[in-house]
């Protein structure tokens, strides 16, 4: 009996290649753990079961046959339901898809099938990643695994909640406005959200395509970094993803933060924020000083522009990326009508709520009259806040907030409230506004649940983002 | 910025543009939601951005890549198409537009 809540990527993979496990087994394993625990915490929507097992199958031939494999080789991961894998259903947490089937793979899933890793399964989502709790899904509804009353956060709620739960050892989600940061900060795990353009997003359904980024969930920053290093680089089917090359080893070079310099950003540790997390934090800048870093005070003036801003850009790409589902070419209508009629029944009866909501938000900003002082005015406040954040980088390496202002909240507690959900995102939304690199890292309490610290870095700039993140980890451990 | 209130009327107009049936018991939510959230966006007004110039294009030295067929796009094609909700020959067939 393998004890999979112990189990990370490193870990696992040296119990591969030392043969203490077969891959096969251990996927089995996670299958029949799965079956149990995921009725109480509803994190997939899909399993992968056969594929999964001949996979792993393979990864066993090789290393019977004492082929090198690499790190992901054999390891059994999740991914969000907005992300394709060839010949199994997408939902995009949408009804508008429930009986879409993938034509190809994204970018992403097929460099990890090349590297060996163990596809399990599709997890749920807030319906087409628009979400801070994962109940906007038109299926079922997240659990958080670390207490079963509350949201995992979202929109990569099922994918945060999976590796939690124990039920993958790592997991990849999207990060438009910090759908993988939030649930991170809420499930206490490590969140990365990659520099735009660092993951390739062919495959993945958009939301807001100038925004969007895919990352991952991992259980420290060693497989966050080994996840990074897999999934990044350019590729020829998206033309905003730029030549980056990431080396996970890179990010063990540092032995101390000597000659680092961090910024406090002063906008998010005003006299609102909640007391306990302030503190928490504060604990944490000390360690990071202890370490040899040099702190500093930094203001990014228009930060708190950054939310607003999101609530215009984003709704405004949504709602171009979403006329594309007419009830016609992803299959699933059978309304005997004109074409009109057609479009607005289909549409009218499978986008949920949220989603229409944003699709008519976003028309409004975009409407003739209203786009100067919506989405034009947005687009100035979004370069203002990219400058802000270049003047910070030239005084220090990382930037520090916390995640999110609170730990998990209650299932059905923002539902009503669509600014107040909104508000849930309000330290990550910044890092997509500027296209900047950011992680959260787990801060866990006793008797409490957890909330995640937020570094930013500049563009590209991951190895020092997690080079840092990674001695801050070890010195926790301690 | 220019008029803040989305009413009733507004909402059917944006339903319109979205292609969206929406009920008429509906209606007043729609509108007191987005309301709520346009007075939260509100709040762009009070940030300065005289000066800020967006018609610049950055220059990334990218291209365009070459659209050729390679053998996966073509079965990945014939795929795509597979889930059209009807079809003749390769093209998507559609309801008439105009009755």
């Amino acid at each position: 009996m393998i004890n999979l809540h112990d189990l990370t990527i490193k870990k696992t993979h040296d119990l591969l290649i030392n043969k203490e496990i077969s891959a096969f087994h251990l996927t089995k394993e996670f299958f029949d753990y799965i079956e149990q625990r995921d009725k109480k915490i509803d994190a997939y929507l899909s399993l992968l079961k056969d594929d999964a097992l001949e996979q792993a199958n393979e990864i066993d031939k090789k290393i019977a046959a004492k082929e090198e494999i690499g790190m992901l080789a054999g390891i059994p991961i999740a991914i969000k339901d907005n992300i394709l894998v060839k010949n199994h259903t997408c939902t995009g947490g949408s009804k508008i898809l429930k009986d879409y089937k993938a034509a190809y793979d994204a970018t992403v899933i097929k460099k990890l099938k090349k590297a060996g890793a163990i596809i399990l399964g599709k997890t749920n989502l807030d319906e087409f990643a628009m979400g801070s709790s994962t109940e906007t899904s038109a299926f079922k509804i997240t659990k958080n695994p670390l207490d079963e009353t509350c949201v995992p956060g979202g929109s990569s709620g099922g994918s945060a909640a999976a590796v939690a739960s124990h039920q993958a050892i790592a997991s990849l989600g999207s990060d438009t406005g910090g759908s993988v940061r939030q649930p991170a900060s809420f499930c206490g795990l490590v969140g990365l959200k990659p520099t735009y353009g660092a993951v390739s997003r062919f495959g993945l359904m958009a939301l807001a395509s100038s925004l969007d980024q895919i990352g991952t969930f991992t259980k420290n920053v060693e497989d966050a970094s080994l996840l990074l290093e897999v999934i990044s680089g350019e590729d020829q089917n998206d033309n905003t993803s730029m030549p980056f090359n990431f080396k996970a080893e890179e990010t063990k070079n540092l032995l101390s933060l000597k000659g680092i310099k961090i910024g406090i950003i002063k906008e998010c540790f005003d006299n609102n924020l909640n007391s306990e997390i302030k503190s928490a934090i504060d604990a944490n800048i000390k360690i990071l000083e202890d370490l040899g870093a040099e702190t500093r005070i930094i203001s990014l003036p228009h930060i708190s522009a950054s939310l607003p801003c999101y609530y215009i850009l984003m709704p405004a790409e949504a709602s171009a990326n979403l006329a594309r589902y007419d009830g016609l070419r992803y299959a699933s209508s059978n309304i005997d009508k004109n074409l009109k009629e057609l479009y607005f029944a289909h549409r009218g009866e499978n986008f949920g709520q949220e989603t229409r909501r944003r699709i008519m938000l976003g028309a409004f900003v975009l409407s003739s009259g209203y786009y100067d002082a919506y989405y034009l005015k947005a687009k100035k406040v979004q370069q203002l806040i990219k400058d802000e954040f270049r003047n910070a980088f030239n005084e220090c390496d990382v930037l520090i907030s916390p995640t999110t202002p609170s730990e998990a909240f209650k299932i059905g507690e923002k539902t009503k409230d669509p600014v107040s959900m909104y508000l849930s995102d309000i330290f990550t939304v910044p890092a997509n506004i500027a296209g900047l690199p950011a992680i959260s890292l787990p801060i866990t309490r006793k008797n409490a649940l957890p909330f995640g610290l937020q570094l930013t870095a500049k563009q590209f700039d991951e190895k020092t983002l997690l080079a840092i993140s990674y001695l801050l980890e070890k010195a926790l451990q301690r | 910025m220019v008029e803040k209130t989305i009413n009733k009327k507004v909402v059917e107009n944006l339903a319109e543009l979205s292609r969206l049936d929406i009920k008429e018991s509906e209606k007043d939510k729609i509108a007191e939601d987005l309301n709520s959230i346009l007075n939260y966006i509100k709040e762009l007004e009070k940030v300065p951005t005289q000066g800020i110039d967006l018609n610049f294009i950055k220059k990334t030295g990218k291209e365009f890549r070459r659209d050729i067929p390679t053998e996966e796009k073509v079965s990945e094609k014939d795929q795509l198409i597979e889930s059209f909700k009807d079809r003749k020959d390769d093209f998507l067939k559609i309801p008439p537009v105009f009755q």
